[in-house]
């Protein structure tokens, strides 16, 4: 029942949007019938798997904003709502039984699509305190991958971060002094060490033997000076 | 929370450099200028951007608020002309129009008298559009707005003996044109 | 034109009571207020983006304040200085000017200043060419005309807003003279899946 009204409510707030646009006096960016009608399966699907139909619903403004057309508007959000769908899979199946919220379902696949794994995915969400936001985190970890970091160091960084429970405030900061290093001439996994070195946030301990651990860093201070 | 305080000492905690005290303006008066302005211009699209524009060089120009304690007719003034300019800058778009009056209408299956009700308001805010903008102005700040003589005086900028001849000529006019309507 | 019945305009303005009309003009007065009743009864909101595009831009208006004390700064003072001391003041006042000039950066928190959960965050672009620029993204359903933004009075070229944003994982463009979509070059860039590149910004949750 609940699930039916949260559908129903998803599907009439695209639509109500464009009314209250008009009445609200809102210049909203429209979505045509066309592309009403071929979005509504997908939000119903979506919204009865618990995905943050926002999210999708948002895209789809975005393209009617950006003027494309119902079919590419169509396969965009689609794309997008299988991405969520496995997300969402990863995260749940991580920590059974506990709530998974919508910020973290929608950074979790940005951070796929860019390269993360869903077994890191999966072990932030393990290590994590519970109840803990990893929103933020999961952003981070797609950013670094992107930067071109080994998915694994990432993967390590952030976990370790999480683990460590730094302020979402702080995390934020790496991506853009990891830009500057990077900028500056140091390699992806140099210009991250840089970073937290410059942040003061704590490395992930090394592990001998393993590939994934901070190689190089077993000072326990951001490597890569050079 | 307690009682908001009045537009005088908002006033005052905004031009001491409390820029975010002038949000408390833009909720107290957003709504009503957004209503005026579109039964000004005929269009809740231009009511909106006219509300913004208006209330933000409200605050560029609020040392000119000669009197704090009725900020809120010097607020309306400047609405008001950025109304007028506003309306001949770009044609009226009686699409829009016609699409905020259907909205109205929440179902076709409303009682007959809901639906007459709303055409009845379609003719008046289409008779009201033909109006000169002064007239407009003054019908729609005195019978809409309750505004009396005297705080039209402030807003329209005009003596209480013209603006009872707009109004005279506004209901004229008006009069005629609903009845050619019906 | 017909015109208004003499007794029927002393009412309207007010200098008759209702009672001194005879019923047929009653009626017509009646008749006349009730034609304005749905008007007045209508409920016509402002919608939220005025609110949030209003306060934005009054944010990033050049502040009284500081520029008092830059006024105080470059002021001559009825204590005689030397030239060489009013050299240095002059030099101060204009160096603070200097670095109270907007840079071109990403997206930054504007102090700890929160409210409601939301976090105050300027957003600047460089476009001494456009006659308009605007940011808009998800925060505000990609709207097309965004939130304005102001042009910096100093002359530099600069673009600035501030908006309230909730904590989280935001995309966003600038949308220079109504119709070009641009991102910020001072931001992580996204596919949007259109084509095209999004800017991407991290709000974090702050506690004040």
């Amino acid at each position: 029942m609940l699930r039916s009204l949260v559908t129903a409510l998803a599907v009439s707030t695209l639509l109500a949007g464009n009314l209250t646009a008009q009445a609200g006096g809102s210049p909203a960016p429209r979505l045509s019938p066309e592309t009403e009608a071929l979005l509504r399966p997908v939000l119903d699907s979506a919204a009865q798997d618990s995905l943050p139909v926002s999210a999708l619903q948002s895209k789809a403004l975005e393209g009617a904003a950006k003027g494309r057309p119902p079919a590419e508007i169509l396969a965009v959000v689609r794309g997008l709502a299988g991405r969520l769908r496995q997300a969402r899979s990863v995260l749940s199946q991580a920590v059974p039984g506990a709530p998974v919220a919508a910020g973290d379902i929608v950074t979790a696949a940005e951070a796929m699509a860019g390269g993360a794994r869903p077994e890191d995915v999966a072990r932030l969400r393990k290590n994590a305190p519970p109840g803990a936001s990893l929103e933020i985190p999961y952003a981070v970890l797609g950013e670094l991958v992107r930067r071109g970091v080994p998915v694994g160091q990432a993967s390590d960084v952030v976990d370790h971060l999480v683990e460590s429970k730094v302020p979402e405030a702080r995390i934020i900061e790496i991506p853009a002094r990891v830009d500057v290093a990077i900028r500056l001439g140091a390699p992806p996994v140099a210009a991250l060490g840089r970073a937290l070195h410059g942040l003061g946030l704590p490395v992930p301990p090394p592990v001998p033997g393993s590939k994934g651990r901070g190689r190089g860093r077993g000072r326990g201070r951001g490597g890569g000076r050079g | 929370m307690g009682d908001t305080p009045p537009d005088a000492v908002v006033v005052a905690r905004v031009l001491d450099g409390d820029v975010e005290a002038f949000a408390l303006l833009v909720d107290r008066y957003q709504d009503e200028f957004t209503a005026y302005a579109k039964h000004m211009t005929g269009s809740a699209d231009d009511a909106a951007d006219i509300v913004q524009e208006s209330l933000v060089r409200a605050y560029r120009s609020l040392r000119r608020c000669g009197d704090p304690t009725r900020f809120k007719g010097w607020l309306f003034r400047i609405v008001s002309n950025q109304c007028k300019t506003h309306v001949t800058r770009r044609a009226r778009r009686r699409r829009d129009h016609l699409d905020d009056v259907a909205d109205d209408i929440a179902s076709p299956y409303e009682a007959d008298s809901a639906a007459r009700r709303a055409e009845l308001r379609s003719e008046l805010e289409a008779g009201l559009q033909q109006l000169p903008a002064d007239q407009r102005e003054a019908l729609v700040l005195r019978y809409i707005h309750d505004f009396s003589l005297r705080e039209m005086t402030e807003v329209a900028g005009a003596s209480i003996p013209a603006l009872k001849m707009r109004l005279k000529r506004g209901r004229e006019a008006l009069r005629e044109k609903l009845e050619g309507a019906v | 034109m017909k015109h208004e019945h003499e007794l029927l305009t002393r009412y309207l303005d007010g200098e008759l009571p209702r009672e001194a009309l005879p019923p047929e003009l009653q009626a017509e007065a009646d008749a006349f207020h009730g034609m304005f009743e749905d008007l007045k009864q209508e409920r016509i909101s402002a919608p939220p983006w005025v609110r949030t595009a209003v306060m934005s831009r009054v944010r990033a208006a050049p502040r009284a304040r500081w520029r008092d004390l830059l006024g105080w700064l470059v002021t001559p003072k009825l204590v005689p200085l030397s030239p060489v001391t009013a050299m240095v003041v002059l030099a101060a006042g204009v160096a603070i000017a200097a670095a109270v000039r907007y840079q071109p950066t990403a997206p930054s928190q504007v102090a700890a200043q929160v409210q409601d959960g939301r976090v105050m965050t300027r957003f600047i672009f460089l476009a001494p060419e456009a006659s308009s620029v605007a940011v808009t993204g998800d925060f505000v359903d990609w709207r097309k005309g965004g939130i304005p933004l102001e042009r910096d009075p100093s002359g530099n070229g600069m673009w600035v807003g501030v908006v309230r944003l909730e904590p989280g994982v935001h995309q966003y463009v600038f949308v220079v003279n109504g119709t070009e979509w641009r991102p910020d070059p001072n931001a992580p860039a996204l596919n949007d899946g259109y084509g095209q590149k999004n800017s991407m910004l991290l709000v974090p949750q702050i506690r004040s």
